[in-house]
């Protein structure tokens, strides 16, 4: 009995506590970070299709990924998959995007579309939003003859965390919304 | 009978009866005036219900001035009609929100004009955001980079995006340095966003940009 009160006590503190934390911004602020999280993975799209292309100076592709980098949350990770082997490779994010500046083909083309929300951004306990975005990746590789010699269209869940915070900036306090990417897990890959 | 008594009993008679055809008389005239009295009441009350109906049901031809106008002189005639009082509320009401939206309107036009004079003078900082996205060429896009730094007090001025804002509450993107910022523009091929505010130090350099997303 006293477990069963108990129980229903916590059930309705939580309850409560979801209907604050649900309803302490506006549907139209929530749209705007809602938005700011999608930019973000777009940005990366781009970084990565710069940080891949051959034709991107050994600098600029350097300076391209230090910005990548800067996206991700410390730690984070980046699957790897081949329609040729099964299991999926992790490599911490600065890793990934190097290897990827050095792949063995001439010309590389990486084009994420459908860049959209799986599980829309939920407001957690500490006051950070997570949520999953998704994306299809169409990976092209090409010999220096100009031949396609691999391609595959991957499918990753990419987590985004957004919180806001504060920063003093000219004298006065700048209230930001600070996207940060998580991991990016393969979900499926297949020859397209 | 006696004709001497009988001459003051008529006399007294007649007087009687004038007295009595008088005081009727007088009665009739009091209530004819109070029955003209309150056919002009009903008349006035009519008048102004009439008059209040066609400010309510002005499309905006007569001007709120006018309507003013007309409203002061029905309410200086204190007519007391509930039905007037009524209609004189309904009247004071469309006379505020004409005059709050002609407020809105003469603000918005303002702040249109404010604009419209901050996008020309923030016309040459634009311009390279705008080229600097539209050049395909990596290296003429650096040499564009280079020449907008010169503009600023370094290249670590901060640059602060507003994504949204609600009242007072304005939330930006994290805000980055123009240096960051401008090969953002380069490497996404994007500047999507207007200028909002611009500080400068006193030899003209900007030492702080605002933008606001478009």
């Amino acid at each position: 009995m006293f477990r069963t009160t108990i129980f229903f006590v916590a059930l309705f503190f939580g309850s409560i506590a979801n209907q604050v934390f649900a309803q302490d911004i506006s549907p139209e602020r929530k749209q705007a970070i809602d938005s700011l999280a999608l930019e973000k993975v777009r940005d990366l799209s781009k970084y990565i299709s710069l940080i891949g292309d051959k034709k991107t100076e050994f600098s600029e592709a350097n300076r391209v990924i230090d910005r990548a980098v800067e996206l991700f949350m410390d730690g984070s990770e980046v699957g790897v998959s081949s329609i040729y082997k099964p299991e999926v490779n992790y490599y911490p994010v600065r890793e990934y995007l190097e290897r990827l500046m050095r792949l063995n083909y001439s010309k590389v083309d990486i084009e994420w579309y459908k860049i959209e929300y799986v599980s829309d951004l939920e407001k957690q306990p500490d006051g950070t939003y997570v949520g999953v975005i998704t994306v299809f990746q169409k990976f092209s590789g090409y010999d220096k003859e100009g031949n396609l010699v691999y391609q595959d269209v991957t499918k990753k869940d990419i987590t985004v965390y957004v919180k806001r915070k504060e920063t003093q900036i000219g004298g006065r306090l700048i209230g930001f919304w600070d996207v940060m990417l998580g991991d990016i897990r393969v979900k499926e890959t297949a020859k397209p | 009978m006696n004709r001497s008594l009988l001459i003051p009993k008529i006399v007294i008679v007649l007087l009687i009866g004038v007295m009595a055809v008088g005081s009727t008389g007088c009665k009739s005239k009091k209530k004819l005036a109070q029955e003209q009295a309150a056919a002009e009441y009903a008349e006035k009350v009519q008048k102004a219900l009439a008059d209040l109906q066609a400010i309510l049901d002005d499309d905006g031809t007569m001007p709120v001035s006018e309507m003013e106008r007309r409203l002061n002189d029905i309410k200086a005639m204190n007519l007391n009609d509930d039905a007037v009082n009524e209609k004189i509320k309904l009247v004071e009401d469309k006379i505020a929100s004409l005059k709050e939206a002609w407020r809105l309107q003469k603000e918005a036009e303002k702040e249109q004009e404010r604009l419209n004079a901050e996008k020309t003078k923030y016309d040459y900082i634009n311009e390279y955001f705008v080229r600097i996205a539209n050049t395909q060429d990596v290296n003429a896009a650096n040499g564009l980079i280079k020449e907008a730094l010169k503009m600023y007090s370094s290249e670590d001025t901060p640059v602060l995006i507003i994504i949204h804002q609600e009242g007072d509450v304005v939330d930006y993107d994290k805000p980055t340095t123009i240096k960051k910022y401008l090969n953002f523009v380069k490497d996404q091929k994007k500047y999507n966003n207007k200028i909002s505010s611009v500080k400068f130090d006193p030899y003209g350099q900007i030492t702080e940009l605002e933008l606001i997303k478009k």
